[in-house]
């Protein structure tokens, strides 16, 4: 496991292969695996609670107050920590959250050949779409994406804002990521957009999550500079070219639907244009 | 007066200076815990107030600077600490609960503790000096007055 956090007295039992850990006060731990769900008989107590949240904000809650607006908290190795509890208003904007009684650890992993279907080689020039919804495997497919890309001697730009996808952290890479990827870590996707075109030279620009106007504005921009983009969104369907994303219908050459069933990560949909 | 009699009374005038030692040095090391727990909240309100400093950061920052009773045992390095089960407890829950809030909330629990441990080691950490030096005097005397019975 990669993170201190999962060697927490509440997490012994777990299977190595876990996903994701929901633990919320007085109420019984659930867990995830690629294969299925399991909610343990264990009622998590408010000192259990209390310890847990302790380890995950260091014990230093007050210091992240910023990143819990944003409802999660990244940590080492590429874990993602999500939070709900009271929000607390300022005006029009959420200053930060208290009484926390829920946290979703999210706990990335590399499942290395998954991408093989995609048949990448030094010659692979496409735009790519990964659809699916959360917890669907978009991430771990495109971690081994950009891996692949990478070994096959593309330039790749990850714009991992979270540091989910590469595990970034205090200067190293928790998941392998290939010799030729460059990792913008920490950076507002507005800004990584533009710092990756104008001084990164990519072949690829890979993303996580496109969420809006400024992703849209970003890939556009990547697209007619002829930098090819493999990007994940949200969904489950392949009809995702509404509204806000309109723009992008004629970008991506390839759409991938991930489903959950099976097992999370299986291909549902491919669509080739 | 025969020779096992001074023997008794000097026995007795050392230990009870040696009890008067003891207590004296308790109620400093008292004393100076609580002094220190006061200069840490006071630091930890300004790093946290001002800097959102994390707890790991602040101590190590703190170590950097400060020596003393506290300091060792905020490192755990002190086994015997001269305070009473529950005074200590009240001392190890408050610590604890630093970081376990948002930062205003934080803020205003460590400025309220900051106020009443300033009125603490104004009236408090002040008596413990007084009666550590009353407290040897006194043995001294019980020592002395020992010696003059057996006489």
């Amino acid at each position: 496991m990669p993170n201190e956090l999962l060697h927490h007295h509440l997490f012994k039992d777990l299977p190595s292969d876990v996903t994701e850990i929901r633990v919320r006060k007085r109420r019984r731990l659930t867990y995830l695996t690629t294969l299925r769900r399991v909610v343990l008989d264990h009622v998590v107590t408010d000192a259990e609670f209390e310890d847990l949240l302790s380890v995950v904000t260091d014990r230093s809650l007050y210091a992240l107050t910023e990143k819990l607006t944003n409802g999660y908290l990244p940590l080492k190795g590429g874990i993602r920590v999500g939070v709900a509890g009271e929000g607390v208003r300022d005006g029009d904007r959420i200053k930060t959250v208290r009484h926390v009684t829920s946290l979703a650890i999210r706990i990335p992993h590399q499942i290395f050949g998954i991408a093989d279907f995609l048949e990448i080689n030094r010659y692979f020039r496409q735009n790519v779409l990964i659809v699916s919804p959360p917890a669907g495997g978009k991430t771990t497919l495109l971690r081994e994406i950009a891996r692949k890309l990478s070994d096959h001697e593309h330039n790749v730009v990850l714009l991992d804002e979270r540091g989910e996808i590469s595990g970034a952290g205090e200067g190293g890479f928790a998941m392998k990521i290939g010799e030729n990827t460059d990792v913008l870590f920490g950076f507002p996707k507005r800004i990584a957009y533009e710092n990756a075109l104008r001084a990164m030279n990519p072949d690829y620009i890979v993303t996580d999550e496109l969420s809006g106007e400024g992703d849209v504005e970003g890939v556009l921009r990547a697209y007619y500079g002829g930098v090819k983009v493999i990007a994940t969104l949200h969904g489950d369907t392949t009809e995702v070219f509404r509204g806000v994303f309109s723009p992008l219908t004629s970008v991506f050459d390839r759409i991938v639907l991930l489903s959950k069933k099976p097992t999370v990560g299986t291909v549902k949909r491919e669509i080739l244009k | 007066m025969n020779l096992g009699t001074i023997f008794a009374g000097i026995c007795a005038i050392f230990s009870s200076a040696f009890v008067g030692l003891w207590i004296k040095k308790k109620l400093l090391r008292k004393a100076s815990f609580y002094e220190g727990y006061y200069d840490y909240l006071l630091f930890a309100t300004d790093k946290i107030g001002y800097e959102r400093m994390p707890i790991g950061e602040l101590n190590a920052n703190y170590f950097k600077r400060r020596t003393g009773e506290f300091v060792a045992f905020l490192k755990g390095e002190i086994i015997s600490i001269p305070l009473k089960e529950g005074e200590l407890t009240e001392v190890r829950s408050y610590l604890d609960s630093i970081g376990t809030t948002d930062a205003e909330t934080q803020i205003g629990s460590l400025s309220a503790k900051c106020a009443e441990m300033k009125r603490f080691t104004e009236t408090e950490c002040v008596k413990y000096r007084k009666d550590a030096s009353l407290y040897f005097k006194l043995s001294a005397l019980i020592g002395l007055a020992a010696l003059i019975l057996l006489a």
